[in-house]
C-alpha cells in the first residue's frame, strides 16, 4: 500500500464528514448527555439513607456505565451512517471508475477510508472525554446530590477506549462493509437499527439472568461493553466503597470479546477490500444500476412507422385517491421487497419476541406459562420500537424515493391526487409492518406451543397488536411524515423519528410516561386470565382515543405541508385560509375530548394535584400532633361491605367498638379515611356525630360516658382506585370487575385508626424514620393496627362473584342477583382483607381454594400443601384456630401473595400459572410460605423493631423448608435452600448490607434478599445447631409466652427463647453474634487434592480452606462415580483457616463436595468442591 | 391559447432566473431557445405547476391557474430534462404506474394502452425487461411515452431529443407533430434545427428575459445578407468578428460570421442564413 494514497484517501474522508451534519449531531448529542447525565445514578447505590455513603459520579464505574450508555444510544446511531456516507458518498457522485482509473487500490481505497473515519471517531471520542471530564471536574451543574470523588484521568481513559472506541470502531469497520455491498443508505439505516436493537437488548438488566438463548451472543458480540456492564459490574455485588475506589479490572471473557471485535473490524475491511477488488477488475458493476446491453435483435425499427397517436383513442380524467395511492403502494412495496432491511427487521422482531418469550419469568425466577394475551402484551415495547424502526426507515425511503430518483417532476405534473403521494408510501409501510407483526406473532405462537401449557390462539395478537398498537404507529408515521414533509430532507427525518424514539424510551424508564403522552401503550396493559383481552379500560380508550386524534393532525400538517410545487421563498407566506382554519379548530377540538378526559380522571385520582395536597396537607397538619399518639383502641368492628365490581365501587357501612381509654381525661380518636372515600358520616353508641377533618385525619371527641367500650359508626361510598394514575398502574387495592382485593394494610379500604405514617411522603419531605425506644417499640406491632381486633364482616357481591374474608364462613345467601358471603373472625388479628372474583373451587378437609377455571395445573399440589401446612405449622408453632384456611387467586393486576389469617390472597402468577419445572415445586413454596404467616405474622405479631421481619418472612421460609423436608424429602428442602443461597448470592450488596438483626426495612432488594433468603438458612443453621427438639420447645415456649401479649415479642426474645434451650449457651451466643449481628459469610475451597490407590483401597488427601469471613461447621464429601457411595467427614473451619483431610476409601473418588446437603449458607458453592 | 404575463422567478440572493416574461402560446409547436441558465427550464416548471412564480401570472385558454397549478396537472403532459425510473420495475410496468397516476385511460384498457405507447416509441419488444437494463435513449423514450399519453392541452417538453439517435428523434418528431395539431406544444432545447423543423413560432430567452419571439422565417430574414462562410483557421479570425458558426470540414475549419453594415472579411462569401445564424445573432444582440 502506498502510504501517500493511503493518507489522502484518509484525509479525503476526514474533511468530507468532519463539518457534515451527522457529526455535528454527534457532538451536539455527547455534549448534552455529558452535561444532564449523572453517571452515578446509573450505579446501584444500595444505600438510600439519607446520608447514606453515595456513590462517586467520577469513579471509573460510573463513567463506565455513561461511556457504554452513550455508545449505545449515540455512537450507535451515527458512526455507522458517518462512516458509510465515506463510501456512498463517492458512488452517489460516480467516481467510483475515475478513482480507480488511478494507481489507487481497492486495499488503499478502503483501509484509508476506514482510517479517515477512525480519526474522526476518535476525535468524537476525545471530545466526550473532554467535556465529561469539565462538566465532572469542574461543572456543578448536577446539584447537590452528586458527589465528586478524586479526579483520575485513567477513570475516562479506560472505559472510553475499551467501550466507545472499540465499540465505534466496530461499528464503522461493519458500516464501510455493508456500504461497499449494499452501495444504498436503505442498508446503513437497516445496520443502525439492528446494532440499534441489539446493543439495547443487550444492556437491559432482564437479559442479564443468564437464561436467555442469546446472553453468550450478547456477551460475545459487545460493541458497548453494556452486557459485560450489566452482568460484571452492575449487578455483581459491590459495595458503594468498592465503586468509588477500586481499580477497573476487565476480565478473560471481555478481553475475549474485545479480541473478537478487533477481528470482525479486520475480517470486515478484507471483504471490503476484496468487494472493491472486485468491482475495480469488472466483475461488479460500478453504477448502482448496471445497464444491461439489449440484444440487437430487440433494439430498434429502424424504419420510422406511421402509427397515429389518435389511434389509441386515449383520454384523461381525474384519478380517483385510492386506485393511485393503492398503485404508489404497490410499487414501493415491490421495490421494499427486493431489499434486504424488511427482512432484517422482521429477523430482529422475531428473535427479540422469542427473548421477550424466555425473559417472562415468574416467582424465584422460574419460568412463567406462556399464553398468547400475556406474550401480545408483554412483547409491545420491544415490537413498537422495532416497528417504529421498520415504518422509519421503509417510510423515509418511499417518500423520498421519486425525488431520489427523479421521478418527482413527472409525478408531481400529473393529476395524482396530492393525499396519495403520502398515502402510497404510508400504505407500503404499512404492507411491511403487517408482514413484521405476522412474523413476530409466528414467532410467539411457536413459543407458547413450544411450551404447551396454554391454548395458541390468533385473536390476542390481532386485537394488541392490531387494534391497540395501531394508533401509536399511526401517529408515529404521521410524525415522521410530516418532519419529511416540511424538511425534505432525510438525514433530518431519520434524526427526528429516531430521537423521538429515544426520547420516549428515555421518558419511559425515567417514569415520565403518562396517560397524555404514552402513545406507545408501555407498561399500562396488564395481563390477566382473569379478563378478556378485549376488555379496555377507560383510560386506555382515551389514551388511544388522543393519540388517534394527534395522528390524523400530524396527518393533515404532513399534507398541507408536502407541496407538490417549491414554493417561492421571496413571496411572503401566505397565512392559512378559511378552510385550514376549520380544519384545525376541528382537529384539535377532537383532540381536547381525550385530554381533557384524560386530565380529569388523573386530577381526580390519586397523583392528582389536589390527591396529592390534601394528602402532602395531611402530613404538613398532622405528623406533629399525631404520628407519636396511640390510636384508638378498635377491638371489634364489623363491616357492611356492598361491592360494585364492574363499577369499582363499594358503599361501606361499619362500627368499631372502640375501648376508652380511662386514664384520658379528654379522649379524641383520630381516624385516617381513604383518599377516595366519598362523604363520611359518623355515628357514636348510634347517635350521630360530628368530626373534624383535617386533610383526611378526622378527629373525633367522644363525650364522656362511663362506658367501658363505644360504638363508633361510619358509612361512606368510594371508588378504588378513585381514578386513574398517571402511570397507569393499578394499586395495592383494587375492585374491579376481573377480582376485588381490599385489604387493611392500606388505607383505602376502611378508616384506619391513627395517623398512617407513610402519607404524603415525597421525596421533599423524607425523613428516616424515628428509633423507638424498647416501650414504644413492644406496643407497636410491625405489621398492621396497633390493637388487635375481632370481626364480623358481611360481603354482598353481584351473583357470581364469591368473595372470602378472614375468619369462619357463617353464611352464603342468595337473593335478587347478589350473593352476601358473612365471616366472623373471633381470633384477634391486626390486618383483615376482602378478596372477591369469579372462582372455581377445590376443597379438602380444612382448606380450600379459589381459582381461576383455567388454572388448575397445581390445584391439587397447593391444595395438599395448603392441608400438611396447617397439620405441620400447627404442630411446631401453635394449633390453627380457625375451622379452615383459604387460597384465593386474583388477577395479576399487581403480583404479590399475601397471607392474611385464614385468608390468603394469591396474584395468578404466584404459583397458579408457572410453568417452572416440577422439582422445583413453586407452588408448594408459595402456599408454604403464606400460610406460615398464619402464625409468623397473624397469630404472633412481632414488635416494630430493628429484625422483626425476621420472626416474620425468614420464619415463614424457615417454616417452608421445613415443610419440603417433612413431606417431600431432604431433596426437596435441598433444592430450595440452594435457590435461596442463589438468590441471595446475586442479590446481596456488600458493604451496604446489615445484619439480620439489625434490618429494619425490606423495602430494597439488598434487604429482602437478607430477610427472606439469608434470613431463613441462618434459621435453618440454628435450628441444626441447637437441635430439633430442642429448637421446638424454644419455639413452644416462646409462641405461648408472647401470643395475644400487650408486650410484642422482638428477635432477642426469641433469640433468648432458643437460647435457654442451648445445650452450650456461649457456643449458642457466638453462633447468634455472627449470623445474627454481622454480614461475614464464609467461603470454602478445596485444593491440593491428591488420590492415591494403596492395595485394594483409595486415598483422598485434600486442603479445605475458608477464605471468607465467618466461622462454620462443614461436612465434607467424598464420593465415588456411584451415587450412591459416600463417605463423610465433619470439619471445624473457624474463618481464614485451612485443614488437610484424608479420606480412605473403599471406591475411587471422583469428587469432593463441601456441605452437600447444604445446611451452610456460604458465598461461591461453586468452588467448594474437586472433581 | 397558453399565457404568461410578466412571469418573474427570483431567487434568494437575489437572483433573477426569469424577469418579466409575457409570452402567448398558441396551438401548436412552440420552440424556446436559449443558452444554459437563460431561465428555459424554470419557466418549464413554472408552466408545469411545479416552481411557483415571484410574480406574474399564468393563464391557460383564459383560466389562471398561477395560484392553481392543481387546474393545471390534469391538461398536462410532461417531460423534464433530467428524470429518472423505478429501475426494478419493467418499462411496462412504470409506464402503467405513471398512466394510472396520470388518469390515463383508453376504450381497449390501460394494458393494451401501454403496449401501444410503447409501440410507439419503439419499446414494445423490451416492455418486460427491467429499466435497469434499459440505455439512456430508452430511458428517454419510455418518459416520451409518458408525456404523450392522455389527452393533454399542453404538453411540454424538455430537451426531449437529448441521447436519441437520428431514427429516434425522426420518430420522436412526428409524434410531436401528431400532438401539436391540436394543442400547445413547448419544446425547450438547444437544438436549434428541432425548432426549425418543427415549430412555426419560437422564443429565445437570455439571461431570464425574453429577447425575441418570431418565427424562423423572420429570424432567418433578420440576419439576410449579414452572413458569410469560408475556411479559416479560429487563429486567423480577428477578434472583433461575430461567429454564428463553427465546423469542421473533412480536417479544415470552416467559420461563418455575421457582419453587419460592413464590408466581409477577405475570402469569406455571403451565404443565405440560417436559424442558427439567426439564433446566435439575436441571443447575443446587445
Amino acid at each position: 500500500m502506498n502510504t501517500r494514497r493511503l493518507i489522502a484517501v484518509a484525509g479525503d474522508a476526514l474533511r468530507a464528514q468532519i463539518g457534515g451534519v451527522q457529526f455535528l449531531i454527534l457532538l451536539g448529542l455527547i455534549a448534552f448527555a455529558s452535561v444532564t447525565i449523572n453517571p452515578a445514578a446509573m450505579l446501584p447505590t444500595g444505600d438510600a439513607a439519607i446520608g447514606g455513603v453515595q456513590p462517586y459520579s467520577n469513579s471509573v464505574y460510573a463513567l463506565a456505565q455513561m461511556f457504554s450508555l452513550a455508545g449505545v444510544v449515540f455512537y450507535t446511531l451515527l458512526i455507522p451512517l458517518i462512516a458509510g456516507s465515506a463510501l456512498l458518498r463517492d458512488d452517489d457522485a460516480n467516481v467510483g471508475e475515475l478513482l480507480h482509473s488511478t494507481p489507487l487500490s481497492a486495499a488503499e481505497y478502503i483501509v484509508g477510508k476506514f482510517i479517515g473515519v477512525s480519526l474522526l471517531i476518535t476525535i468524537a471520542v476525545a471530545w466526550h472525554i473532554a467535556v465529561t471530564m469539565f462538566w465532572q471536574e469542574a461543572g456543578t451543574s448536577f446539584g447537590a446530590d452528586v458527589v465528586h470523588g478524586p479526579h483520575a484521568l485513567a477513570n475516562y481513559l479506560l472505559p472510553a477506549i475499551a467501550f466507545t472506541l472499540f465499540g465505534a470502531l466496530t461499528c464503522a469497520a461493519l458500516a464501510i462493509l455493508v456500504a461497499e455491498y449494499a452501495r444504498g443508505a436503505i442498508a446503513l439505516y437497516a445496520l443502525v437499527t439492528v446494532l440499534f436493537a441489539w446493543s439495547s437488548v443487550a444492556m437491559m438488566p432482564a437479559g442479564a439472568d443468564g437464561a436467555s438463548f442469546l446472553s453468550p451472543a450478547f456477551a460475545w458480540i459487545d460493541f458497548w461493553g453494556a452486557r459485560w456492564m450489566t452482568t460484571e459490574v452492575i449487578t455483581t455485588e459491590r459495595s458503594i466503597a468498592e465503586y468509588n475506589h477500586s481499580a477497573f479490572a476487565f476480565d478473560t471473557a471481555f478481553i475475549a470479546s474485545r479480541a473478537l471485535l478487533a477481528l470482525a473490524v479486520g475480517a470486515a475491511l478484507w471483504a471490503a477490500v476484496r468487494h472493491r477488488a472486485r468491482r475495480m477488475r469488472g466483475a461488479i458493476a460500478f453504477a448502482k444500476s448496471p445497464r444491461t446491453p439489449i440484444a440487437p435483435s430487440l433494439e430498434l425499427r429502424t424504419e420510422v412507422d406511421t402509427m397515429q397517436l389518435s389511434a389509441l383513442a386515449m383520454h384523461s380524467r381525474k384519478p380517483a385517491l385510492w386506485p393511485c395511492a393503492a398503485a404508489i403502494a404497490a410499487v414501493e412495496l415491490r421495490i421494499l421487497c427486493r431489499q434486504v432491511a424488511p427482512y432484517a427487521f422482521m429477523l430482529v422482531a422475531a428473535l427479540l419476541v422469542l427473548e421477550v418469550g424466555q425473559g417472562q419469568r415468574g416467582p424465584f425466577d422460574s419460568a412463567a406459562r406462556l399464553t398468547s394475551n400475556g406474550m401480545a402484551i408483554a412483547s409491545i415495547p420491544v415490537l413498537t420500537v422495532v416497528g417504529c424502526a421498520l415504518l422509519l426507515v421503509c417510510l423515509v425511503e418511499a417518500l423520498d424515493r421519486a425525488r431520489r430518483r427523479q421521478l418527482h417532476d413527472m409525478v408531481h405534473a400529473s393529476s395524482v391526487p396530492s393525499i396519495a403521494l403520502l398515502l402510497g408510501p404510508a400504505m407500503a409501510s404499512a404492507g411491511v409492518l403487517v408482514a413484521m407483526l405476522s412474523v413476530a406473532m409466528f414467532a410467539a405462537l411457536t413459543m407458547v406451543v413450544a411450551q404447551g401449557k396454554a391454548p395458541a390462539t390468533v385473536a390476542p395478537f390481532l386485537w394488541v397488536w392490531g387494534v391497540l398498537l395501531a394508533p401509536g404507529f399511526l401517529l408515529y408515521a404521521a410524525f415522521v411524515a410530516v418532519v419529511f414533509a416540511r424538511t425534505r430532507r432525510r438525514t433530518l427525518s431519520y434524526a427526528a423519528g429516531l430521537l423521538a424514539l429515544l426520547g420516549t424510551v428515555a421518558a419511559h424508564l425515567g417514569g415520565g410516561l403518562g396517560w397524555l403522552t404514552n402513545w406507545p401503550l408501555w407498561s399500562v396493559l396488564a395481563h390477566s386470565d382473569f379478563r378478556d383481552v378485549t376488555q379496555v379500560d377507560p383510560a386506555v380508550a382515551w389514551n388511544r382515543a388522543l393519540v388517534l386524534a394527534l395522528a390524523l393532525l400530524l396527518a393533515t400538517f404532513a399534507y398541507w405541508s408536502d407541496q407538490r410545487r417549491d414554493a417561492d421563498a421571496i413571496t411572503p407566506m401566505r397565512w392559512p385560509g378559511r378552510r385550514r382554519w376549520m380544519t384545525m379548530v376541528a382537529l384539535v377540538a377532537l383532540i381536547a375530548g381525550p385530554v381533557w378526559a384524560l386530565v380529569t380522571r388523573v386530577a381526580s385520582g390519586p397523583d392528582g394535584r389536589s390527591a396529592t395536597q390534601r394528602a402532602h396537607a395531611y402530613w404538613q397538619q398532622n405528623v406533629d400532633i399525631w404520628s407519636n399518639v396511640s390510636p384508638p383502641r378498635v377491638r371489634h368492628m364489623s363491616i357492611d361491605l356492598v361491592l360494585e365490581p364492574v363499577l369499582g365501587e363499594m358503599q361501606v357501612a361499619g362500627e368499631y367498638l372502640i375501648r376508652v381509654d380511662a386514664t384520658a381525661v379528654r379522649p379524641v380518636w383520630a381516624f385516617t379515611v381513604g383518599a377516595g372515600f366519598g362523604t363520611v358520616t359518623w355515628t357514636l353508641d348510634g347517635q350521630p356525630i360530628g368530626s373534624n377533618d383535617r386533610s383526611g385525619l378526622h378527629l373525633i371527641e367522644p363525650p364522656p360516658t362511663p362506658a367501658a367500650v363505644r360504638r363508633l359508626g361510619f358509612r361512606y361510598r368510594a371508588r378504588l382506585p378513585a381514578d386513574d394514575r398517571r402511570d397507569g398502574r393499578v394499586g395495592a387495592n383494587f375492585i374491579r370487575a376481573e377480582s376485588v382485593l381490599l385489604d387493611t394494610l392500606a388505607d383505602d379500604f376502611l378508616p384506619t385508626p391513627g395517623f398512617v405514617t407513610g402519607r404524603g411522603i415525597t421525596q421533599a419531605n423524607r425523613s428516616e424514620a424515628r428509633q423507638l425506644s424498647e416501650a414504644e417499640a413492644r406496643a407497636t406491632p410491625a405489621i398492621g393496627y396497633t390493637h388487635p381486633f375481632t370481626s364480623h364482616i358481611r360481603i354482598d357481591v353481584p351473583q357470581g362473584y364469591i368473595a372470602n374474608s378472614v375468619g369462619t364462613r357463617t353464611g352464603v345467601h342468595h337473593a335478587d342477583g347478589r350473593s352476601v358471603h358473612t365471616f366472623d373472625n373471633r381470633v384477634p388479628v391486626r390486618a383483615l382483607n376482602v378478596v372477591a372474583a369469579r372462582w372455581a373451587e377445590r376443597r379438602a378437609p380444612g382448606a380450600v381454594i379459589h381459582f381461576h377455571p383455567q388454572h388448575a395445573a397445581h390445584v391439587d399440589e397447593m391444595l395438599a400443601t395448603l392441608v400438611a401446612a396447617k397439620r405441620r405449622y400447627g404442630d411446631w408453632y401453635a394449633p390453627y384456630p380457625w375451622p379452615e384456611l383459604r387460597v384465593n387467586e386474583y388477577a395479576a393486576l399487581i403480583t404479590r401473595a399475601q397471607g392474611f389469617a385464614s385468608n390468603l390472597a394469591l396474584s395468578e402468577d404466584m404459583g397458579f400459572t408457572t410453568a417452572a419445572v416440577a422439582e422445583d415445586r413453586l407452588p408448594t413454596i408459595i402456599v408454604a410460605h403464606e400460610a406460615a404467616h398464619q402464625w409468623w405474622g397473624n397469630l404472633l405479631t412481632p414488635a416494630a423493631a430493628p429484625g422483626a421481619d425476621v420472626l416474620i418472612e425468614s420464619m415463614a421460609n424457615h417454616a417452608t423448608l421445613r415443610l419440603l423436608e417433612a413431606e417431600h424429602g431432604d431433596e426437596a428442602r435441598r433444592r430450595f435452600a440452594l435457590q435461596l443461597e442463589q438468590r441471595f448470592h446475586e442479590r446481596r450488596q456488600d458493604g451496604t448490607e446489615q445484619p439480620l438483626a439489625t434490618i429494619s426495612s425490606i423495602a430494597s432488594s439488598a434487604g429482602e434478599t437478607a430477610i427472606y433468603d439469608k434470613g431463613a438458612l441462618v434459621l435453618w443453621m440454628l435450628e441444626r445447631h441447637l437441635g430439633r427438639d430442642a429448637w421446638q420447645r424454644a419455639v413452644h415456649t416462646f409462641f405461648n409466652q408472647h401470643r395475644g401479649a400487650e408486650a410484642l415479642p422482638t428477635l432477642p426474645d426469641f433469640l433468648a427463647a432458643l437460647c435457654r434451650e442451648a445445650a452450650d449457651a456461649i457456643a449458642f451466643d457466638q453462633f447468634v453474634a455472627q449470623w445474627m449481628y454481622t454480614t461475614t459469610l464464609p467461603e470454602f475451597q478445596i485444593s491440593d487434592v491428591r488420590v492415591a490407590r494403596v492395595g485394594v483401597r483409595w486415598t483422598l488427601d485434600a486442603v479445605a480452606a475458608n477464605v471468607g469471613g465467618a466461622d462454620a461447621r462443614i461436612t465434607l464429601a467424598a464420593s465415588g462415580a456411584a451415587a450412591a457411595v459416600n463417605v463423610t467427614q465433619n470439619v471445624a473451619l473457624p474463618a481464614g483457616s485451612t485443614r488437610r483431610v484424608r479420606f480412605e476409601l473403599d471406591y475411587q473418588p471422583t469428587q469432593l463436595i463441601v456441605d452437600p446437603d447444604v445446611h451452610v449458607l456460604q458465598l461461591n458453592r461453586a468452588n467448594a468442591r474437586w472433581q | 391559447m397558453i399565457e404568461t404575463r410578466a412571469l418573474t422567478k427570483i431567487y434568494p440572493g437575489p437572483v433573477a432566473a426569469l424577469q418579466d416574461v409575457s409570452l402567448q402560446l398558441p396551438t401548436g409547436m412552440f420552440g424556446l431557445l436559449g443558452p444554459n441558465g437563460a431561465g428555459k427550464s424554470t419557466l418549464m416548471r413554472m408552466l408545469a405547476g411545479l416552481l411557483a412564480p415571484t410574480a406574474g401570472r399564468i393563464l391557460i385558454d383564459g383560466d389562471d391557474v398561477t395560484d392553481a397549478p392543481e387546474r393545471i396537472w390534469p391538461r398536462l403532459g410532461y417531460l423534464p430534462q433530467e428524470f429518472g425510473l423505478h429501475p426494478e420495475l419493467s418499462g411496462k410496468a412504470m409506464l402503467r404506474h405513471l398512466l394510472l397516476l396520470k388518469g390515463v385511460s383508453a376504450p381497449g384498457g390501460l394494458n393494451a394502452l401501454c403496449d401501444g405507447l410503447l409501440e410507439r416509441v419503439n419499446l414494445g419488444a423490451v416492455a418486460h425487461r427491467p429499466i435497469a437494463t434499459y440505455s439512456g435513449g430508452m430511458r428517454r423514450r419510455l418518459g416520451i411515452a409518458q408525456a404523450i399519453a392522455g389527452d393533454p392541452r399542453l404538453v411540454i417538453v424538455d430537451e426531449p431529443t437529448a441521447g436519441l439517435d437520428p431514427e429516434e428523434r425522426a420518430r420522436f418528431h412526428s409524434l410531436l407533430a401528431e400532438l401539436a395539431a391540436t394543442r400547445t406544444v413547448l419544446l425547450s432545447t438547444h437544438l436549434v434545427e428541432d425548432v426549425a423543423m418543427l415549430c412555426p413560432q419560437f422564443a429565445i430567452l437570455r439571461a431570464g428575459r425574453l429577447c425575441a419571439r418570431m418565427t424562423p422565417a423572420q429570424a432567418r430574414a433578420k440576419v439576410a445578407g449579414s452572413i458569410f462562410e469560408a475556411p479559416a483557421t479560429t487563429a486567423c479570425m480577428h477578434p472583433d468578428l461575430r461567429v454564428t458558426h463553427r465546423r469542421w470540414v473533412e480536417g479544415h475549419e470552416w467559420h461563418r460570421v455575421q457582419v453587419a453594415d460592413a464590408q466581409p472579411p477577405p475570402g469569406f462569401a455571403a451565404v443565405a442564413p440560417n436559424l442558427e445564424d439567426a439564433y446566435m445573432v439575436l441571443s447575443h444582440a446587445p
